[in-house]
């Protein structure tokens, strides 16, 4: 008991400090974005900022319930929360509600529940107690391709749903795992070469026509932005608009003419940033990107110190993770990625991602705290 | 020890992290680097294009939007709608943001609710040749509150006003149709489409991506005027007992259609004006276009016959070329320039007067009469009666008709003989219709009139009657009356002589002195023959024979049952002045009753 109270000691409160602070700017855009916003049929969604509001408290319990608890009794829960997940993937896939032109959430009681977020996180743990199970052989062709296969299933049903979004963070979670846990240069170029007529056959069969469209249109307003579609292009040019007219110091919450004007598309969550570029400007994108890369870098500093390989991979992945979701929210907002729909980490409304990206704080708390190898 | 305790204490012993600290480093830098590219960008955005896009921004929120006024409203002169504009909303797809797989459920939903093919439905929700298509305009408001609620992105409700006629196909060629622009096609709805219209009024202002306009930003508001109201003047009374009557005779006969036209002498405002087949306003399109195209009592030629011979005689008169009591020599049959010119029964009346000829619908009479009058006269009273021009009447597609007068290329002497007796001279029912109002008015030909007062708002100017011309003297109107009211009463065994079993004179409408002339026009066939089967039967005249009411025309064309057309036109022409007469609470004078009526 002694122990559990001592180790709170080790409690990591810059990581604390940047996620509040992170937090505080969520609850400002995010009530900022949701005061006009109506959707297509005129529903208020104001109601959405309560509802963060409460997320957030959610997420912050999660935080503190999984600090104190040992992260290392969590590789044992590994594999049985590893098929829970390919199971509700499935059952998504299923009897999932459409939303979005994905089926990708399943109702619980009056509010919809992202299974896919929350595998972000088990997947998380599976690779990592996969790969410090064997950690004596991590450059083996057949532990490496072990590893390709625990993220290959769920990736697969994800990809079905489909949600090109959350496949790509997988990736990136997969990537960057398998990378630190010293993926060999001719074992990356086979998968390549594997990887480009499978690649190949989904475009032509898996990718629905939106998804190929928003690719093509990203790949247009690259090479030549007046040849776009207007109207295939309006999120973006919208997107762009709000964030160039935000200028150094930004409209200033609740005056952005776009934000306010309902003229950018789920300015709550994908594109939130383009709220904060418009009413905060380039003063507030800074911060918030700075608050951002802070993170980032503390979670790979715990990721250096951590005790042992499990507990450095399980926050690799939580730096791939939000790595991908950051660079692709912003990027998409920002024209230098396409657009697929990832909340920005801390910022946007979403309740099963925001409890998530806490949980997984809390994670990570766990493993800085537990990061001395014998604490008396 | 506990199960969990066994296992922490096993996993302290764990081996040393196996994870080269370089590749961390490099994630560190790769990390590093994408969030640089997206500070570049950011910058590149909101410090060096941000005036560029501020400027996009504001061109995307100032705009201009065109506010539309609602059409103008028509009535009849009692005030009773027969145009309006109502709210209605249409349903708008974009099929870029409905999903492939989602859109034939979406479709069979639609159809259920507007009631409409699922397969054209099916179309617009997947068309890829516009972004942005109606698929059901005009929604009631139920069903567009139940297509509201199913809350789809792809589809838009857009606020569209809808012209509806709710007399249906009453005084439908009056009141005419709006195409699918809100541009009216015919009848009164195209001659008056620019007041009916209003002015289109401009809204500057911030608008939101909802396109609402923002409250609290500045607006700038020229508003729209809404178009005019017009009041009618016809009689709803009078138009019903029009087309009732119209309707009747011509299923009993069954004719191909016809016309009437009742009209104030007095004024020339039309009270009544009837034509069949008929069409509804609200569905035009199911109709056939030379149906809800153009209005038959103004825009159909024909030759008018025996009626003309109501001016052949005005004519003679007024020039004093004849006198009421010239004598002519009917014998039946008359030569002139190689043509045989036959009554229409072949048979000869002997020496009549002008009225004996109307009597008897003399058409060698009329031939003589005319070369009396010669052609320079005769034309002169033609053209002033109105024949060969429009009337001006207030409705769209009126035809001024085919008169060759002596100054006309195509004229040759034998036109003023066949034009004695209403051959090779084309007119419409309307022409006739004032024509004979004029000698109704003691000569004085006005210029028929549609619309009785015009509203702007609560500003409302009433049309005052147009005198055309005085063609003809009081004294000649008069004494036409008096032979008119005894053609009349010729006609009666058509409708009495059933009743009283008398086929001599009696009064035609009991109670009432009547002024009517048949005509029965032949129909020229494109050989330049007429042809034999067919006719088209009239019948012009007034109601009372002094200071009349009313005068109108009953036109009905190729009845199958009966070539001379007195058996077809005048029991209609008797129905309708009967009622009219009652509708006008004239008292019948006891002295104007035959034996037996």
């Amino acid at each position: 008991m002694q122990l559990e109270i001592r180790i709170w000691r080790e409690f990591n409160l810059f990581l604390l400090g940047c996620v509040v602070v992170l937090l505080i700017i969520s609850g400002l855009c995010v009530y900022s974005a949701t005061f006009n916003a109506v959707t297509a049929y005129g529903t208020p969604l104001n109601i959405l900022f309560p509802r963060h509001i409460v997320n957030i408290l959610l997420g912050l319990g999660m935080l503190f319930a999984f600090a104190s608890f040992d992260y290392r009794l969590i590789s044992g829960l590994a594999l049985p929360f590893y098929l829970v997940v390919i199971g509700v993937l499935a059952v998504v896939l299923i009897a999932g509600k459409v939303s979005e032109g994905a089926q990708s959430w399943i109702e619980v009681g009056t509010r919809t529940f992202q299974p896919s977020e929350v595998a972000k996180l088990i997947i998380i743990v599976a690779l990592a107690t996969y790969f410090a199970r064997f950690e004596d052989q991590l450059e083996a062709w057949n532990v490496q391709f072990g590893g390709l296969l625990i993220i290959g299933i769920p990736l697969l049903l994800i990809l079905i749903q489909p949600d090109f979004g959350t496949a790509l963070v997988v990736g990136t979670i997969w990537l960057t795992m398998a990378w630190c846990a010293g993926i060999r240069w001719q074992q990356l170029l086979l998968l390549a070469v594997v990887a480009t007529p499978i690649i190949f056959i989904g475009w032509e069969k898996i990718l629905d026509n939106e998804q190929k469209s928003r690719l093509l249109t990203f790949y247009w307003m690259f090479v030549n932005p007046s040849q776009v579609d207007p109207n295939e292009g309006y999120n973006i040019t919208q997107s762009l608009n709000a964030i160039g007219s935000g200028g150094l110091f930004g409209a200033g919450l609740r005056h952005g003419i776009l934000s306010q004007g309902n003229y950018i598309p789920v300015q709550y969550s994908d594109f939130i940033f383009a709220v904060v570029g418009e009413e905060m400007g380039f003063v507030g994108g800074l911060v918030l990107l700075t608050f951002e890369g802070l993170l980032l870098w503390l979670i790979l500093s715990i990721a250096h110190r951590a005790r042992d390989t499990f507990g450095r991979l399980v926050a690799i992945g939580i730096f791939g993770m939000f790595l991908a979701h950051l660079v692709v929210n912003v990027g998409m907002a920002m024209s230098i990625l396409p657009v697929t729909g990832l909340p920005l980490p801390f910022i946007s409304y979403g309740g099963s991602f925001t409890i998530t990206a806490l949980t997984a704080i809390g994670l990570l708390e766990s493993i800085t705290m537990r990061w001395r190898k014998i604490v008396f | 020890m506990t199960l969990a305790e066994k296992r922490v204490s096993k996993l302290r012993e764990a081996k040393p992290v196996q994870i080269s600290r370089w590749r961390i480093y490099a994630t560190l830098i790769f990390c590093l680097l994408l969030v640089m590219r997206i500070f570049l960008r950011l910058g590149e955005l909101q410090i060096f294009q941000s005036a560029s896009l501020t400027a996009m921004a504001r061109k995307e929120i100032n705009k201009q939007i065109t506010l539309q006024p609602s059409r103008g409203m028509i009535t009849d002169r009692q005030g009773n709608i027969l145009a309006m504009d109502v709210d209605r909303q249409s349903l708008w797809a974009i099929p870029s943001q409905i999903p492939a797989e989602r859109a034939p459920r979406l479709a069979l939903t639609l159809a259920a609710l507007t009631g409409q093919d699922a397969q054209k439905i099916l179309a617009s929700l997947t068309s890829k040749d516009q972004w942005w298509l109606p698929v059901v305009r005009w929604l009631e408001p139920k069903v567009a509150a139940q297509i509201a609620a199913l809350e789809e992105s792809g589809l838009r409700l857009i606020h569209e006003p809808r012209r509806i006629y709710p007399q249906g196909d009453s005084a439908a060629h009056v009141v005419g149709a709006v195409n699918y622009n809100g541009d009216g096609i015919s009848g009164i709805e195209s001659f008056y489409n620019t007041e009916l219209k209003g002015i289109t009024g401009t809204m500057t202002a911030e608008f939101d991506g909802v396109r609402q306009p923002i409250a609290i930003a500045p607006q700038q508001t020229e508003p729209a005027r809404d178009g005019a109201t017009l009041h009618l003047t016809l009689d709803p009374v009078v138009q019903h007992i029009a087309e009732t009557e119209l309707a009747e005779g011509i299923k009993k006969h069954q004719a191909d259609g016809g016309s009437v036209i009742i009209l104030e002498p007095s004024t020339g405002a039309i009270r009544g004006m009837a034509s069949w087949p008929t069409f509804d306003p609200n569905r035009y399109a199911d109709f056939m276009p030379e149906t809800y195209g153009r209005n038959p009592a103004i825009s159909v030629l024909y030759e008018p016959g025996s009626t003309l011979k109501i001016f052949t005689v005005a004519a003679g008169l007024q020039a004093r070329a004849f006198s009421a009591d010239t004598l002519v020599n009917d014998n039946g049959m008359i030569e002139r320039f190689g043509l045989k010119i036959h009554n229409w029964d072949y048979k000869a009346n002997g020496m009549i007067t002008p009225g004996e000829m109307l009597y008897y619908s003399s058409n060698v009479a009329a031939v003589h009469l005319n070369e009396l009058t010669g052609p320079e006269k005769f034309y002169q009273y033609i053209n002033e009666f109105g024949f060969g021009q429009k009337t001006g009447i207030d409705l769209g597609g009126e035809e001024r008709g085919i008169v060759h007068d002596a100054a006309s290329p195509n004229y040759s002497d034998i036109m003023l003989l066949a034009n004695a007796y209403g051959q090779s001279i084309s007119v419409t029912p309307l022409q006739i219709a004032a024509a004979t109002a004029a000698i109704a008015n003691d000569g004085l030909l006005m210029k028929p009139y549609m619309v009785e007062q015009r509203c702007d708002g609560n500003y409302c100017v009433t049309t005052q009657p147009t005198k055309v011309k005085q063609v003809v003297e009081q004294g000649v109107a008069w004494t036409l009356r008096r032979m008119l009211v005894r053609s009349a009463n010729h006609y009666a065994h058509a409708v009495w002589e059933t009743k009283t079993g008398s086929k001599a004179d009696q009064w035609l409408v009991p109670g009432y002195q009547v002024g009517a002339k048949t005509g029965t026009a032949s129909i020229p066939l494109p050989t330049g023959e007429y042809d034999p089967e067919t006719t088209i039967v009239s019948v012009a005249g007034f109601v009372p024979a002094e200071n009349a009411k009313y005068a109108m025309i009953v036109k009905i064309d190729r009845p199958k049952d009966d070539i001379w057309g007195t058996n077809t036109v005048v029991p209609v022409f008797y129905r309708i002045v009967d009622q009219l007469v009652r509708h006008e609470r004239i008292p019948p004078d006891p002295t104007l009753f035959s034996p037996g009526q």
